[in-house]
């Protein structure tokens, strides 16, 4: 079944068709959510909101582009809504203490494996695990963060040099206790 | 993104995305679960609007029903009880197929009422609760003065001499035969001019020597025996009556419903048939001819009428008065006058399932099944066995199956409503005829229904306005009023002499599957 296939199934509410969209994005979409929100019991009701949006949007998709990059766009959408409702404090909170992290090298990730790097990055505070993943990751830049958190440029861009030396210097650590 | 993200993202973030753009997590069971319960209040509502369109249409189809079936089962049951003061009568089949042209109005005459009144009065008038006819109370209703009986007499007597026809009950001419007309259905070849030819009901004559007269009524209504043989009523040895004025009738002693009421419909109450024979030959309109063998039996003669001599009054209407020579003179004669039989076919109705496929955007050609009802009334009022003035109204629903072959154009489609004119060519297959009979003899009114079998077959060009209401994708409900052109020579059978026009209304309703 080609992926239109697929959607159109979908659309007509064809049950086996969803459970098998379900199937074909549930666990890559879930490591979106985990990045976001930092825990799997949040991430999971992130995951299970955004499949609901997915389903009743469907019919708003009209083919351009993948399908996965739409729906991912979706699941990213969704996490930062539930992100929104934290207290814009909780968002900030941790901005003074990553003015004291200075990494003490420059860490690459070679050698250091995805689920390690994403336990590091769910560790990361809020707003900055936020920018960090919506810049590095998905590829936003500073601009379009912004406009998606409501918050300046300028703080974006803060921000994601704090969660990028915060991460860095977890990284040295994880890589020293690991020798 | 500015040449210094690009810049920034060339190492620590590239090798970020790298790892991080394929990651998969393992997804709890509970999360599915979740999303299908999320999805289910949507589907449910979907669900629940469709069942309610369901029961809605189901409810619509029924009530539609309903109606049809109640009105064609119900109709007239306030028809108040109206009864002449004749005596018995009784039916002649020779005379029934006489076409009479009469007036609507109905005037009961006596020529000569004044012996038998006072007769009946004296001997029959109290036996009321046997069969709430009583004797004072029919002669109470019929008779005249003496005056004017005279009065009218002399009036009849004029107009059939002016009509050279003998009009009094001693002359011996011999009474013009009535013969039946009859211009039948194209489709049947079985109908008279006024339908009404093929009942015996209709003419009325009476035995030179009857036994009971009123009294014999009373004893066949309670099962009491009467006393009445001492009166001289028993000397009435003529009744005059008249014309056949029930349609086709016979068959309908098939009846298998039969309700009376003597007084109104919240009274009213099932009988069976046995208890109620003389209801259900008022009802019907069937004259039983039976022999006098007794005194407290009624006895009814096919004799009589057809040898009567018709007379005239000023009102058109046509009777007949005894030539029998002996009887005399002042024996009581009476002419009863009914009024011309009522015929009408009142429209027709059609439940439709249907299928249409569009052939362009707008132009969609429709077949299916339909189911018409063709409705006719009529109202007679003719003369029972007893003599009573019985009024009967008769609904009758002709059952067809038929298919259509129609084309819509449709000049509304939105997304729930829709708009289309249609027409084109349905031929219909008649498979039953239920009839519905109310009467009123006397203060009692008797309800029958029949059915029977229905062979016809209609071929018509129906043309309507339609409306519909689409229920989801492939199903649509609509109501079309229209009009329906019968081909000359294949319209309904319909009733009696009625010639039912080539262009009728129809409402059409149903479920329509469109793809």
């Amino acid at each position: 079944m080609t992926e239109a296939q697929l959607v159109e199934q979908c659309l007509k509410g064809n049950a086996f068709a969803q459970r098998r969209l379900y199937d074909q994005y549930s666990e890559l979409l879930m490591g979106v959510c985990l990045r976001y929100m930092g825990s799997r019991e949040l991430a999971q009701d992130v995951l299970q909101e955004g499949f609901i949006r997915v389903f009743r949007k469907l019919d708003t998709y009209k083919g351009e582009g993948a399908l996965g990059a739409w729906i991912r766009r979706i699941m990213v959408n969704t996490a930062l809504e539930h992100l929104r409702k934290l207290k814009k404090q909780e968002m900030t909170a941790d901005f003074q203490e990553a003015d004291y992290l200075i990494p003490e090298r420059e860490q690459t990730l070679s050698g250091i494996g995805a689920k390690e790097i994403m336990q590091l990055i769910q560790q990361l505070p809020v707003g900055y695990r936020t920018v960090l993943n919506l810049y590095a990751v998905e590829g936003y830049n500073h601009r379009e963060i912004a406009e998606q958190l409501g918050i300046s440029e300028g703080t974006s861009k803060s921000q994601y040099s704090r969660a990028r030396n915060l991460l860095k210097k977890m990284l040295n650590r994880q890589t020293i206790s690991a020798k | 993104m500015s040449e210094d993200e690009k810049k920034g993202k060339s190492g620590f973030e590239a090798s970020l995305q790298e790892a991080m753009a394929n990651y998969r997590e393992p997804v709890d069971p509970a999360v599915w679960q979740g999303v299908m319960a999320g999805m289910a209040p949507k589907q449910k509502r979907r669900a629940i609007v469709w069942w309610w369109w369901g029961a809605a249409a189901s409810l619509l189809l029924l009530l539609g029903a309903g109606t049809l079936w109640w009105s064609q089962g119900t109709q007239s049951g306030q028809m108040l009880a109206e009864q002449t003061a004749t005596e018995k009568t009784a039916p002649t089949e020779e005379s029934s197929k006489g076409k009479l042209d009469r007036s609507e109005n109905e005037v009961p005459l006596i020529l000569d009422g004044s012996a038998s009144e006072n007769q009946v009065k004296e001997d029959g008038a109290t036996d009321e609760q046997a069969a709430g006819l009583t004797a004072s109370k029919a002669n109470t209703d019929l008779a005249l003065t003496s005056t004017n009986a005279k009065e009218l007499t002399r009036k009849l007597e004029g107009q059939a001499a002016s009509q050279d026809l003998p009009a009094t009950a001693t002359e011996e001419e011999p009474a013009p035969v009535i013969a039946a007309n009859s211009p039948s259905n194209p489709k049947t070849g079985t109908r008279n001019s006024d339908g009404l030819s093929t009942n015996p009901n209709a003419a009325f004559g009476a035995p030179k020597q009857r036994d009971a007269g009123l009294a014999s009524t009373s004893n066949d209504r309670s099962g009491n025996a009467g006393d009445l043989k001492d009166t001289k009523v028993d000397a009435i040895p003529y009744r005059v009556a008249f014309l056949d004025v029930v349609p086709d009738l016979p068959q309908q002693l098939e009846a298998t419903d039969l309700a009376v009421s003597p007084f109104s419909k919240k009274s009213r109450k099932k009988v069976g048939r046995s208890s109620s024979t003389w209801l259900l030959a008022a009802a019907v309109g069937t004259m039983q001819t039976q022999s006098s063998t007794g005194s407290r039996s009624p006895s009814f003669s096919t004799q009589g009428l057809a040898t009567g001599n018709p007379v005239v009054n000023s009102n058109d209407e046509l009777g007949y008065l005894s030539e029998d020579a002996s009887v005399p003179e002042e024996i009581v004669e009476r002419v009863v006058l009914l009024p011309k039989p009522e015929e009408d076919y009142t429209g027709s109705v059609t439940a439709a399932f249907t299928v249409q496929y569009f052939l362009l955007p707008r132009l969609s050609v429709e077949t299916g099944l339909l189911h018409t009802s063709h409705q006719f009334s009529s109202k007679v009022v003719y003369l029972n066995d007893f003599g009573e003035r019985v009024h009967l109204e008769s609904n009758f629903s002709d059952r067809y199956l038929g298919a259509p072959l129609q084309l819509n154009y449709y000049f509304l489609q939105s997304k729930r409503f829709n708009g289309y004119v249609g027409g084109g060519l349905a031929l219909e297959f008649g498979y039953s005829r239920r009839v519905s009979n109310t009467s009123s003899p006397d203060d009692a009114w008797v309800v029958s229904e029949s059915s029977s079998s229905l062979d016809d077959f209609n071929l018509l060009t129906p043309v309507g306005l339609g409306l519909g209401y689409n229920l989801g994708r492939y199903f649509s409900l609509y109501a079309q009023p229209g009009l329906t052109f019968f081909v000359p020579g294949f319209e309904p059978e319909g009733i009696g002499n009625l010639e039912v026009d080539a262009l009728q209304p129809n409402f059409r309703t149903g479920l329509r599957f469109h793809f």
